[in-house]
């Protein structure tokens, strides 16, 4: 489908879902990790219910695994991060202690923004494009709404913006 | 044959053998574990001392592989509530699943 056929197909389903996408968009979408204890998908190589949750069981053997595989995460870029996600106080000396028993290092000099780029899945292959730039950057915008074929909704998700904001930003680009 | 004479707290690292014979004292929420362990002091196994908190009456208390039960608290001022001093071998600690 050439450049133009493609923009009308984006216009003819106004801000729904492409009904054939390329592969992989699923997985960008259900990218649901979250820091924070029960809210997403676990950060560690298990599931919620078998993280620690007193100071027995961070001194088990299978924590050492489990502290590692969350700071192994992009997401977490500190050890308050790390206690958010297990569910225990920021200030927590008890984890402090278990991290040293356990001799696991945290995250250094991490940035702490998270980062705008993310590789969009299209017919072409990946299209790296930064989702700050939705609403000024015709390829982006291009590249998220007619190559990959997201929907408004999921637009919305993914830069964060109302659906509205993305639907006006879609329209001034041309595409809707 | 070693003696083993220290304060369990948990966290603590420390030498066993086979027990072949131990005494437990508490004082003041102080829990001392002598021990006579057969067996080189030297060579003997690192085990982590690992304090846990059974409240209630449960009707089974779990402990990791290989493990080592110590002693146990009771706190009198509260029923059914009781600390277990145990102890995991250091070898337990991999980093594996």
């Amino acid at each position: 489908m050439n450049f133009y056929n493609a923009v009308e197909e984006g216009k003819e389903r106004n801000g729904d879902a492409a009904e054939n996408r390329p592969d992989g968009v699923s997985e960008l979408l259900e990218n649901d990790e979250t820091v924070g204890f029960e809210e997403g998908d676990s950060l560690a190589n298990v599931g919620y219910s078998s993280y620690p949750d007193d100071r027995e069981s961070l001194y088990l053997p299978n924590t050492t695994a489990i502290l590692t595989s969350i700071i192994a995460a992009d997401k977490v870029r500190d050890q308050e991060d790390l206690a958010d996600e297990l569910g225990f106080n920021r200030g927590s000396q008890t984890l402090s202690d278990a991290l040293e028993f356990h001799n696991v290092d945290l995250p250094e000099n991490v940035d702490h923004t998270s980062s705008p780029y993310v590789d969009v899945p299209t017919a072409d292959g990946d299209k790296r494009v930064n989702l700050r730039e939705f609403g000024n950057d015709f390829y982006t915008a291009y590249t998220l709404y007619v190559a990959a074929g997201l929907s408004i909704t999921e637009i919305s998700q993914l830069v964060e913006e109302p659906e509205q904001e993305v639907r006006r930003s879609l329209a001034g680009h041309g595409l809707l | 044959m070693f003696a083993v004479d220290t304060l369990l707290n948990h966290g603590d690292t420390i030498h066993l053998g086979d027990v072949l014979s131990k005494q437990v004292e508490n004082d003041n929420r102080v829990t001392y574990f002598s021990a006579i362990c057969d067996g080189d002091e030297s060579e003997a196994d690192r085990y982590t001392v690992i304090k846990k908190q059974v409240k209630g009456a449960p009707e089974n208390v779990e402990f990791p592989e290989k493990s080592v039960v110590l002693a146990f608290e009771s706190n009198k001022n509260v029923s059914n509530n009781v600390s277990i001093y145990y102890a995991v071998p250091e070898s337990q600690y991999g980093g594996g699943d």
